[in-house]
């Protein structure tokens, strides 16, 4: 059972990652039947590189009673695509992978003896997002959505001699929401957006260990399959109540006026919590601060269709 | 004005979900004597495997030792009481590390006779020709005209490759029996336990069972992981070379820890196997580790190892030929031990 649940979100989050991947693509223009120069819509696309700096705080209850704490590197890279129809932006789809690295440590003042972590995390999300109502005269825009996150959160607790190895898997479907507001500043040859993102966690399946020790289902299994089982271990599919997760951003986005490229400067706060009845809780909240700088493509074809 | 105030409601709303933060992650506990104690304590009562079977009153021993600790203790004074506290589980798989000291319970071997003396072997049995293939000190001991394969391994820590096993059971292959000595051998990584069992097994065969502690109650056990030693293969899917009808002894002393424990106890299901020496040490549960909130670091058993016919080896595996050695005997070069062994064929 454990097995096809874990294959069965896999699967799902293929399927996610395969329509992020489909964005990468070049898609047909819309077509009439009628032969006739058409000017279909343009294609928008960002390609962003982003640099950040989570600092975490990270209470694994499987492993510590104490709340590590330290700062990350992060680095992610995405590809943003706007369809539009008739001029009017439809839906914006965005495919993100994110790597991090970092080393969380106890608070040197609170106890005797200090101790460390590594931590390594990795995502890939896929986000469809739908501009719901323009706002202030056209200048705001309110956006709905939803995101599907896969992460692997792991730790490296070097100071414990037996199960020193901590770690996360989930896959998770978000409800998602974004607010936005472009301005500029009357001479300066900029544009200027502000915006608000917030998504929460609905329905997640996780995969946590209760992390006892060395798992017998790692130290016992079958070689061929002791990998899977290690995956599958722990393997729960959740509501919020057991999987709680938050993820709040606020961003300011410069554009040139001659090219549309964007740079932006975000900082980003979130809140997870894993309770799941067969293991310890998780409790980890970041604070990042980051730039993320965007290149903007606009192609238009003008294709005669027969 | 709409805006600004559209967007302050923004950030305002920002600001009440980040400090929101405190609700979910409580603050640390406090590092004092006090916690430190209640927190081992309270982790022991709800994750130690052993508490019912052992037949420890962990209330008892909370009695006994919460009343030693108090605020101004300092960290030595601490560390004696959580070690005392921690003796009386009388289990090798748990220490108590602090920057200071390591605290055990080693009286699974010292209270007993050592029967391995390494030098007695090395001088007087394997000689200036044995082989040194991989962690395995081998040689083959000619004993009332029969040829019998003896190889000693110190450490389950102490990897080997497919290669060194083969080499041995090659050269094992025209013996008449092979004695395995496990004598000092502490223990180590599990995985290397099947690697060897997997030599000695024809078929696919229950070897033992391990439950693990999933609940707060001292007998709340989730359902059994069951554990098979099975031939194992080469790469092209040979089966590996093997050492099945003829007769194995393995050498044990009170040394013989944890990995080896299992191995020792795994073997003994097989028809052809017999134990000679002295009883293993133990160490049947697999150990987890915590922390202390002052920092400290703790293990402790968190599973139970069965054999086959529900026999706990947490306390050791019995041998079927219990034998000491003899002082006398070790100042005159002779291991009892072995002796007996080799009488066996």
């Amino acid at each position: 059972m454990r097995v096809f649940l874990f294959l069965f979100m896999c699967l799902v989050s293929l399927l996610s990652i395969a329509q992020g991947l489909d964005t990468l693509k070049s898609t047909s223009p819309d077509t009439s039947l009628n032969s006739k120069i058409v000017k279909p819509d343009p294609k928008i696309r960002y390609k962003a590189l982003s640099i950040s700096i989570p600092y975490k705080k990270v209470r694994d209850e499987g492993h510590s009673p104490l709340t590590h704490r330290g700062p990350s590197i992060q680095l992610a890279t995405f590809n943003e695509r706007w369809r539009s129809k008739k001029g009017v932006t439809r839906s914006i789809t965005k495919f993100e992978m994110v790597l991090g690295i970092g080393l969380i440590r106890t608070n040197k003042n609170k106890v005797s003896s200090i101790t460390q972590a590594s931590t390594l995390y990795m995502d890939i999300n896929y986000q469809y997002m739908r501009p719901i109502k323009k706002l202030f005269n056209g200048k705001g825009e309110w956006f709905l959505g939803a995101l599907v996150t896969n992460t692997f959160d792991g730790r490296y607790y070097t100071f414990l001699p037996n199960n020193s190895f901590g770690y996360e898997f989930s896959n998770v479907i978000n409800p998602a929401t974004e607010f936005t507001y472009k301005f500029s500043f009357g001479k300066i040859d900029r544009n200027y957006q502000i915006g608000f993102k917030l998504n929460t966690a609905l329905l997640a399946h996780v995969v946590r260990p209760n992390f006892i020790g060395m798992e017998p289902a790692e130290t016992y299994m079958d070689e061929n399959i002791k990998p899977l089982a290690i995956l599958t271990n722990g393997n729960k599919i959740v509501l919020p109540n057991r999987f709680f997760r938050i993820n709040t951003e606020i961003y300011l986005d410069r554009f040139k006026k001659s090219n549309n490229d964007k740079f932006r400067f975000y900082y980003g706060w979130g809140l997870h919590v894993t309770r799941l009845p067969s293991s310890n809780p998780l409790y980890v909240a970041t604070h990042t601060i980051g730039f993320v700088r965007m290149l903007y493509s606009k192609k238009e074809k003008i294709k005669k269709i027969n | 004005m709409k805006k600004l105030l559209f967007f302050l409601l923004l950030s305002i709303t920002g600001l009440i979900i980040s400090s929101c933060e405190k609700l979910f992650i409580e603050p640390d506990p406090k590092n004092t004597p006090k916690e430190c104690f209640e927190s081992m304590w309270k982790r022991i009562d709800e994750k130690y495997s052993f508490l019912e079977y052992k037949h420890i009153n962990w209330d008892s021993v909370k009695a006994v030792y919460q009343s030693q600790v108090h605020d101004d203790m300092n960290d030595v004074e601490l560390f004696r009481v959580l070690d005392s506290m921690l003796y009386t589980l009388k289990d090798g798989h748990v220490n108590l590390i602090a920057p200071f000291n390591i605290s055990r319970n080693w009286e699974w071997y010292l209270g007993s006779p050592q029967n391995f003396n390494y030098s007695v072997l090395e001088r007087n049995y394997l000689g200036d020709n044995y082989y040194i293939t991989g962690p395995f000190k081998n040689q083959i001991f000619l004993y009332n005209t029969k040829r019998i394969g003896y190889f000693h391994y110190s450490s389950f820590s102490d990897n080997f490759s497919d290669y060194h096993l083969d080499f041995i059971l090659s050269r094992f292959s025209t013996t008449e029996g092979l004695i395995i000595d496990l004598r000092d051998n502490g223990g180590g990584i599990t995985n290397n336990v099947f690697k060897l069992l997997n030599r000695f097994v024809k078929e696919k065969t229950l070897v033992g069972r391990c439950y693990e502690k999933n609940g707060k109650g001292h007998s709340d056990f989730g359902i059994a992981y069951e554990m098979y030693g099975e031939p194992s293969k080469d790469e092209k899917g040979n089966t590996s070379i093997q050492y099945l009808t003829k007769p194995i002894v393995i050498l044990t002393n009170r040394s013989c820890y944890s990995a080896c424990n299992m191995f020792a106890g795994f073997m003994s299901v097989l028809p052809n196997v017999k134990i000679v020496g002295d009883k293993t040490g133990g160490g049947g549960g697999l150990p987890t580790s915590y922390q202390l909130p002052n920092g400290w670091v703790y293990r402790f058993s968190s599973t139970y190892t069965a054999l086959p016919n529900g026999f706990n080896i947490e306390n050791g595996v019995p041998p079927t030929i219990k034998q000491d050695m003899n002082p006398i005997n070790v100042a005159n070069g002779i291991d009892d031990i072995l002796e007996k062994a080799l009488q066996q064929f």
